[in-house]
């Protein structure tokens, strides 16, 4: 589901804001999202399986798969495409190709660190297991 | 201690097998089902039923099963006596509960090409006995089809389906009935039944 997402937004975002094929990781103490401002990382997704139905023989179970992301940019000169990239993020949840999921959701917090705005968003999809 | 009807487990699963009334061959000498019309063989430690007979649906999915065995009553007042008489009259029996629509169960497994199964239960599925009004014949399993456990059979038509599925469920759920047409028939799981 994380290339699914990345299909979509590597084409979509073409602004100041673009997407990284690399995973959110550390380098030199440091986020790579911090280190690269105005690109978005995803992490690689986690999956949660909870009961869905119960039944005497095999329960009917779903699988929630969450993709969590992180954009930093600069807190005092807002990107002018700031706004537009953040509406095509949340497309994403139902223009990347995840067929197989029934229900798509996606949400953002975001968080002020020195001069930068950190967003971390995650895409939650919810398929049967 | 008090032992209860156990139905959790395993093997203690409840099982649900409708066959269609019409494949029991002997059931114009026995008057009754009995449980070689629907399996000849289980699984005592898995609870599997091993060996099925005539294509039974083994209804998978089940949430919840009722057994209904209500009893007509009549009373009447005697001036010598100072409570009601009763006396019961003839039961109303069925078979209720809910399951998660499984496609073969509820579709059957006879497609155009695909009519190994025709006319069987297992091959017309729960919807198309349902809409056909197929006197079917039934045996529940409260706690497992095992050696020493009690099941209960009978014949009826199913009825009261009502498939539905929601935003918030990506299945579909059925309540499902099966009127049962006279008394229920008891008896005891043996091994080689």
């Amino acid at each position: 589901m994380r290339q699914a997402l990345l299909n979509y937004l590597t084409p979509a975002l073409t602004g100041t804001i673009k997407t990284s094929n690399e995973l959110p990781f550390e380098q030199g103490g440091s986020a790579l999202y911090i280190k690269n401002m105005r690109k978005v990382y995803l992490d690689e997704p986690e999956v949660e399986q909870t009961q869905l139905l119960t039944t005497f023989d095999e329960d009917v179970n779903q699988n929630i798969t969450t993709v969590r992301g992180y954009l930093a940019v600069d807190a005092k000169n807002r990107n002018i495409d700031l706004d537009s990239a953040l509406l095509t993020l949340a497309l994403a949840r139902i223009q990347a190709d995840i067929s197989s999921s029934f229900r798509k959701e996606f949400d953002y917090t975001t968080t002020i660190d020195d001069d930068k705005i950190i967003y971390e968003f995650e895409y939650r999809f919810y398929t049967l297991a | 201690m008090a032992s209860y009807i156990n139905a959790t487990s395993a093997k203690n699963r409840v099982k649900l097998l409708i066959v269609k009334k019409s494949a029991i061959a002997a059931f114009a000498t026995t008057g009754k089902p009995v449980q070689a019309d629907f399996y000849t063989a289980t699984n005592n430690t898995t609870g599997e039923i091993t060996t099925k007979v005539n294509k039974p649906v083994e209804l998978s999915g089940l949430q919840d099963v009722t057994i209904n065995n209500s009893n007509g009553s009549f009373r009447w007042k005697q001036l010598d006596l100072s409570g009601e008489s009763v006396i019961t009259t003839n039961a109303t029996n069925s078979l209720s509960g809910n399951f998660v629509l499984d496609t073969t169960d509820f579709w059957g497994t006879t497609t155009a090409t695909f009519t190994t199964d025709a006319g069987t239960a297992t091959g017309d599925g729960i919807f198309k006995m349902s809409n056909d009004r197929t006197e079917v014949a039934f045996l529940i399993a409260p706690s497992g089809a095992i050696d020493g456990e009690t099941v209960i059979m009978g014949t009826g038509f199913i009825s009261a389906l009502a498939p539905t599925v929601s935003a918030d469920s990506p299945v579909w759920v059925s309540p499902i009935t099966i009127e049962v047409n006279g008394d229920y028939e008891r008896a005891l799981v043996e091994a080689g039944v």
